[in-house]
C-alpha cells in the first residue's frame, strides 16, 4: 500500500467528487485520529469513493453517524471514513404485513415512528436512536434493551443490499418474514462493523406495538439479593420487552441495586403481567406514560450519554451471572475504579462504564483480569470507546475468535483489494 | 469409485459406515423430492466428528464431490446425489450430547432427530421451537442445512433463530468448533451464515441449539370455512390486527379429504372447504385474549364452525392430521409435489385463488396446506410418475407458481431450500451480481465445488460473472 496521503491533498480529491457539502472530518473513534468524513448522496458517488480508495490504495471505514467507531480496534491503517448518513429514507413500510426496508442512513428513531405509527414496535430499542443509523446498527451487531423479548437485532434482518468494495451492488434476503432463498449474506454482514461491505438497505420484521407500557422499579441493597429478585421475575410466564439491574452514581432508587422491568402489551395482559411481578417484587414502584418515558429513556441513553466513558461489555452464562459480577465488583474494588452498571440478567450481558479519566494503566489492569475471570464461566469481554492510551495496553476484544483463517477467506474474497480498513474485527480481522 | 478410496474409507469408518451395495445404496437415490433422482455408488456414514472430519479429509485428496444428507426428508433437491460424488450421511449420529436446563440449551449429533430433541428437553419443562411437519424423522442437521420451518416459526422463527452454535467439517476436512452457545458471535456470524447454506459450506456435525420454556397454557382452535377465500382472509386480518398466535395453518378440501380418511384423521369436517387451524400459546392471561380476539376474527370472515381443542388429546390429534396431511395425500394418488413458496401475507388469497387456476389448467388435482401466517404457501399436486405427460405438466405448474409469486413479490421458497429443482429460478428472483457475491463467498470456503454441486448458487451465473469481470464489462 502507498504511503497516506496528507489529509489536505485527500480532502481535496474527495470535495472534488462530493463537492464542498460532501465532505467534514471526523474522529476514528475515541482513540483515533481525525480523518477526512466523505458524505455521498448517491450510491455511485459511494461507487465513486471505493473506487478513489481502490486506485489509490486507500484504506477506508464505513460508518454511520459515528457512535460505533470506538467499538472495535484501530485499522492497521484509515485514510478516510464514508458515512452512508445522507443514503436515508423509508424504501418500503409494509404495515400489513408487518415489514419495513429503509435505506442505511436513517435513524433509528425516524424508523421506530415510522413503524409506531404503522401500529408496531421496531426492535432494536438502542441508546440515542436519533444518533444511531440503520446502518450503523446493524453493521455493529447491536442490540437494544428489548432483546429480552425480541432476541438480538440480526434475527430480525429479513434481507439486505450492500455495495461490496469493488462497487458490486449484492442484494440477500428480502422483505418476507420466511424466506430461504440464498446464502442468509445479511446475517454475514451483521456485526461485521464494515469490514465486508458498505450496508445500503436493510429490511426488517416488525412486531406488535403495545396498547399500553408499564415500567416497574425496585431496589436492592446487594448484588446477591438483586439477582435473586431478577431470576424471579424472569422465571414468571411472562412477555416482559427488558429486565435489568443498574448500579448508577448517584443511586437511581435510593438503593445499591436498582432493578427495572418494562412490560408491554395488551392493557389486560400487561395488568395480569403487574400483578405477577407484584408478587415477586412487592415494593415495586410502577410508572406509566411520561414519567415512566422519562426514566427509561435516561436508563437507555446513559451508556451513550456518560460522557465519552470507556465500556466493558462483558457476556457470560446466564448461570454464571452472579459469579461474573461478583468477580467483576472485586476487580473493581482492587483497581479502585468507580463504575457505573448496567446488566441484562436474561441475556447474561454485563456493561460497566468508566470515566473517561480513569488512568488507562488501571482500566488495562480490570480488563485483563475480569477478562480471565469471564473466560472459565462461559464468556468474554469486550472494550468500547476506550482512548487510545487504554487500546495501546489491551486489545478490545480479546482472545483470537476461532475459525479466524475462515472468516479471513470471506473477507478476502468480498473485498480482494483491501479497499475496506482492515485490523477492526476480533483476530485482527 | 475408486476400490482404494473406498478401502481407505472403510479402515477408516468400518464396516457399519460404509455402503457400497447397488441394492442398499438405491434408498439414497433421492430426497423428498423423487422426480430427481441419481442412484449413487457409495455411502459413508460416519460415527462422530472425528470420523466425518477424516473421511472429509480422504474425499478432498481424491477431488470426489460430496452431498451430505439428514433423514432425506427434504423436498427440493437438496440431497440427490450427483454423478461421481459419494454421499455423506449423518444416520449414524445421533447422541444427545448434553441437555443444559438452566442456560437452556442442548447440544445434539447433527443426526438426532427433531422430535427426539424436544422429547429429551421436555423432561426439563422445556422444547425446542422448530416442528417442521417430518419432524419425526428429520434431522437437526439436515433442519440447519435448509434453515428449515415448520408451523410454530410463526412465532418462534425458522430453524436460525435457535441455533446458537456449530460444529462444522470443512470441505478440507478441518473441524470448526463454533459449538460454545454465545448471546453474540465472537468475530463475522459465521454460524448465521452456515444455517440454511445448504451443504455448500460445510458438513455440520454438532449443533448447539435454543430451548424455549414449554408455555403455560396452549389453546388450539379449528375454524371451518365454507370456502378457502375466507379463511385466507382471516389470516390476513389477524397479520394485520396485529395479533400474535403461534401458528396458523390453512388446509383446503382435498387435503381435508385425504387427512380424514387416513390414520392421520383428526376430526376435520369433511364438508369444510377449508380448515384454519391456530396454536396459541403463552401466559393464561394472554392466550384467553388472544383467542378471543382471533375467534372473533374468524366469525366476522364467517366461519361456520370456531372449535377449541377440549383436551390435550383431541389437540395432539389436531395437531396429527395437519402434519401428517403430505402423508395422508398417498391415498389421492401415488405422487405428491410438494410445492413450497412465500408471498407478502397481504397477498394470500389472490394468490390461492390463482394456483388454484393454474392447476386446473394443467388438469392436475390442487389440494393446499399452508403455513398462512408466514405467507408460505405449499400448493401440492397429486400426480404419478410413471405417466411421463402428468409429470411434464406438474414441473410445468410449478414453474408457474413460482413465477407468480415472485410476480407479487414473494420467494422460491420458505423453507425447503433451493436444492437441485428452483436453481434455475435463482436467476429469476437475484440478479447475476447476487448470485455472483454468493458465489464469492462459496468459493472462499470450497474453491473447488465438491461440497453438493449444482445446488442452490447457479454456477452458470458465477461463470458469467467472471468472465464479464475477467473483460471489465462492469
Amino acid at each position: 500500500m502507498s504511503a497516506p496521503p496528507s489529509s489536505a491533498a485527500l480532502a481535496g480529491r474527495l470535495f472534488a467528487l462530493l463537492g464542498p457539502d460532501g465532505v467534514l472530518s471526523a474522529p476514528l473513534g475515541p482513540a483515533g485520529p481525525s480523518l477526512p468524513l466523505a458524505l455521498p448522496e448517491s450510491e455511485e458517488e459511494l461507487r465513486e469513493l471505493l473506487r478513489l480508495a481502490a486506485s489509490d490504495q486507500l484504506a477506508l471505514v464505513p460508518c454511520g453517524l459515528g457512535s460505533k467507531l470506538g467499538w472495535t480496534a484501530q485499522p492497521a491503517r484509515a485514510d478516510f471514513l464514508v458515512s452512508t448518513r445522507r443514503l436515508a429514507g423509508v424504501v418500503r413500510h409494509e404495515p400489513q404485513d408487518g415489514t419495513l426496508c429503509a435505506r442505511a442512513g436513517t435513524t433509528m428513531a425516524e424508523l421506530r415512528a415510522r413503524a409506531a405509527a404503522g401500529g408496531h414496535w421496531l426492535t432494536p430499542d438502542v441508546a440515542a436512536p436519533e444518533r444511531a443509523t440503520l446502518g450503523g446498527v446493524i453493521s455493529a451487531g447491536q442490540s437494544g434493551l428489548d432483546r429480552l423479548r425480541f432476541g438480538p437485532s440480526r434475527h430480525h434482518v429479513l434481507g439486505a443490499r450492500v455495495m461490496l468494495a469493488d462497487g458490486t451492488l449484492a442484494k440477500s434476503g428480502g422483505q418476507l418474514v420466511k424466506n430461504v432463498a440464498g446464502f442468509d449474506l445479511h446475517r454475514l454482514y451483521a456485526g461485521s462493523h464494515g469490514a465486508l461491505c458498505v450496508v445500503l438497505e436493510v429490511a426488517l420484521r416488525l412486531f406488535p406495538a403495545p396498547e399500553r407500557e408499564l415500567l416497574a422499579a425496585e431496589g436492592a441493597g446487594d448484588t446477591a439479593t438483586a439477582l435473586a429478585r431478577a431470576r424471579a421475575a424472569l422465571a414468571l410466564p411472562a412477555r416482559i420487552t427488558a429486565l435489568w439491574l443498574a448500579r448508577l452514581d448517584p443511586p437511581s432508587r435510593g438503593a445499591r441495586w436498582a432493578l427495572y422491568a418494562r412490560l408491554g402489551g395488551k392493557g389486560e395482559v400487561v395488568q395480569a403481567e403487574r400483578n405477577a411481578i407484584t408478587a415477586v417484587w412487592p415494593s415495586a414502584a410502577w410508572l406509566e406514560g411520561d414519567p415512566a418515558r422519562t426514566e427509561l429513556d435516561a436508563l437507555r441513553d446513559c451508556s451513550f450519554e456518560a460522557g465519552g466513558a470507556t465500556w466493558l461489555h462483558g457476556l457470560c452464562r446466564p448461570s454464571r451471572l452472579e459469579a461474573a459480577l461478583n468477580a467483576l465488583e472485586r476487580r473493581l474494588e482492587e483497581a479502585a475504579l468507580p463504575a457505573r452498571l448496567l446488566i441484562q440478567p436474561g441475556e447474561a450481558v454485563v456493561d460497566a462504564g468508566l470515566s473517561p479519566e480513569a488512568a488507562p494503566g488501571a482500566v488495562a489492569g480490570l480488563v485483563s483480569s475480569w477478562r480471565a475471570d469471564l473466560v472459565p464461566l462461559g464468556g468474554r469481554l469486550e472494550l468500547r470507546n476506550a482512548p487510545a492510551a487504554v487500546l495501546a495496553r489491551v486489545d478490545p476484544w480479546g482472545a483470537v475468535p476461532e475459525a479466524l483463517e475462515w472468516m479471513r477467506r470471506l473477507r478476502r474474497a468480498l473485498d480482494a483489494e483491501g479497499v475496506l480498513a482492515a485490523g477492526r474485527l476480533a483476530g485482527g480481522l | 469409485m475408486d476400490r482404494r478410496l473406498i478401502e481407505r474409507l472403510r479402515a477408516l469408518l468400518g464396516e457399519a459406515g460404509i455402503v457400497s451395495d447397488p441394492a442398499l445404496t438405491l434408498p439414497y437415490e433421492s430426497d423428498g423430492l423423487a422426480l430427481l433422482h441419481h442412484h449413487p455408488e457409495l455411502v459413508v456414514l460416519p460415527r462422530d466428528t472425528t470420523q466425518a472430519a477424516g473421511a472429509m479429509r480422504i474425499l478432498h485428496e481424491a477431488g470426489v464431490p460430496v452431498v451430505s444428507r439428514g433423514a432425506g426428508t427434504g423436498l427440493s433437491g437438496g440431497a440427490t446425489p450427483v454423478p461421481g460424488g459419494v454421499v455423506l450421511g449423518t444416520a449414524r449420529m445421533r447422541d444427545v450430547l448434553e441437555v443444559e436446563p438452566v442456560d437452556r440449551f442442548a447440544r445434539v449429533q447433527a443426526g438426532v432427530v427433531n422430535v427426539d430433541l424436544s422429547r429429551a428437553a421436555s423432561k426439563h419443562g422445556l422444547f425446542y421451537a422448530p416442528d417442521p411437519s417430518s419432524q419425526q424423522a428429520c434431522t437437526i442437521g439436515g433442519n440447519v442445512g435448509e434453515n428449515a420451518g415448520g408451523p410454530h416459526c410463526f412465532k418462534y422463527g425458522a430453524t436460525t433463530r435457535s441455533v446458537l452454535g456449530l460444529v462444522l467439517v470443512t470441505e478440507t476436512g478441518e473441524v470448526l468448533d463454533l459449538s460454545a452457545p454465545q448471546v453474540d458471535p465472537h468475530g463475522l456470524d459465521l454460524v448465521g451464515l452456515f444455517v440454511g447454506s445448504e451443504g455448500l459450506l460445510g458438513l455440520a456435525t454438532e449443533v448447539t441449539v435454543r430451548l424455549t420454556p414449554l408455555p403455560e397454557l396452549v389453546e388450539t382452535l379449528l375454524a371451518v370455512f365454507r370456502d378457502l377465500d375466507s379463511a385466507c382472509d382471516t389470516v390476513s386480518d389477524l397479520i394485520a390486527a396485529r395479533l400474535e398466535p403461534s401458528a396458523i395453518e390453512i388446509l383446503d378440501k382435498l387435503t381435508i379429504e385425504a387427512v380424514e380418511q387416513s390414520v392421520f384423521a383428526a376430526g376435520y369436517p369433511t364438508d369444510a372447504e377449508a380448515v384454519l387451524l391456530v396454536d396459541v400459546d403463552g401466559a393464561a392471561a394472554e392466550v384467553a385474549l388472544t383467542v378471543r380476539e382471533i375467534v372473533a376474527a374468524m366469525q366476522r370472515r364467517g366461519a361456520i364452525q370456531v372449535r377449541t381443542a377440549r383436551t390435550e388429546h383431541e389437540r395432539k390429534m389436531l395437531w396429527a392430521g395437519r402434519k401428517g396431511a403430505f402423508g395422508a395425500m398417498g391415498r389421492v394418488a401415488p405422487d405428491l409435489y410438494v410445492a413450497d413458496v412465500v408471498v407478502p401475507r397481504t397477498r394470500l388469497r389472490e394468490v390461492v385463488v390463482r394456483t388454484t387456476e393454474i392447476a386446473r389448467a394443467k388438469r392436475l388435482k390442487l389440494a393446499t396446506v399452508f403455513h398462512a401466517g408466514d405467507g408460505n404457501l405449499h400448493p401440492n399436486m397429486c400426480y404419478d410418475r410413471r405417466d411421463p405427460d402428468e409429470v411434464r405438466r406438474v414441473v410445468e405448474a410449478g414453474h408457474e407458481i413460482m413465477e407468480l409469486c415472485l410476480s407479487v413479490g414473494g420467494s422460491l421458497t420458505g423453507e425447503h431450500g433451493v436444492g437441485l429443482e428452483k436453481l434455475d429460478m435463482m436467476e429469476r428472483l437475484f440478479s447475476r451480481d447476487d448470485l455472483a457475491t454468493m458465489c464469492l463467498v462459496r468459493d472462499a470456503w470450497d474453491p473447488a465445488r465438491r461440497l453438493n454441486p449444482g445446488k442452490l448458487v447457479p454456477v452458470r451465473a458465477c461463470r458469467e460473472t467472471r468472465q464479464a469481470l475477467a473483460g471489465g464489462a462492469r
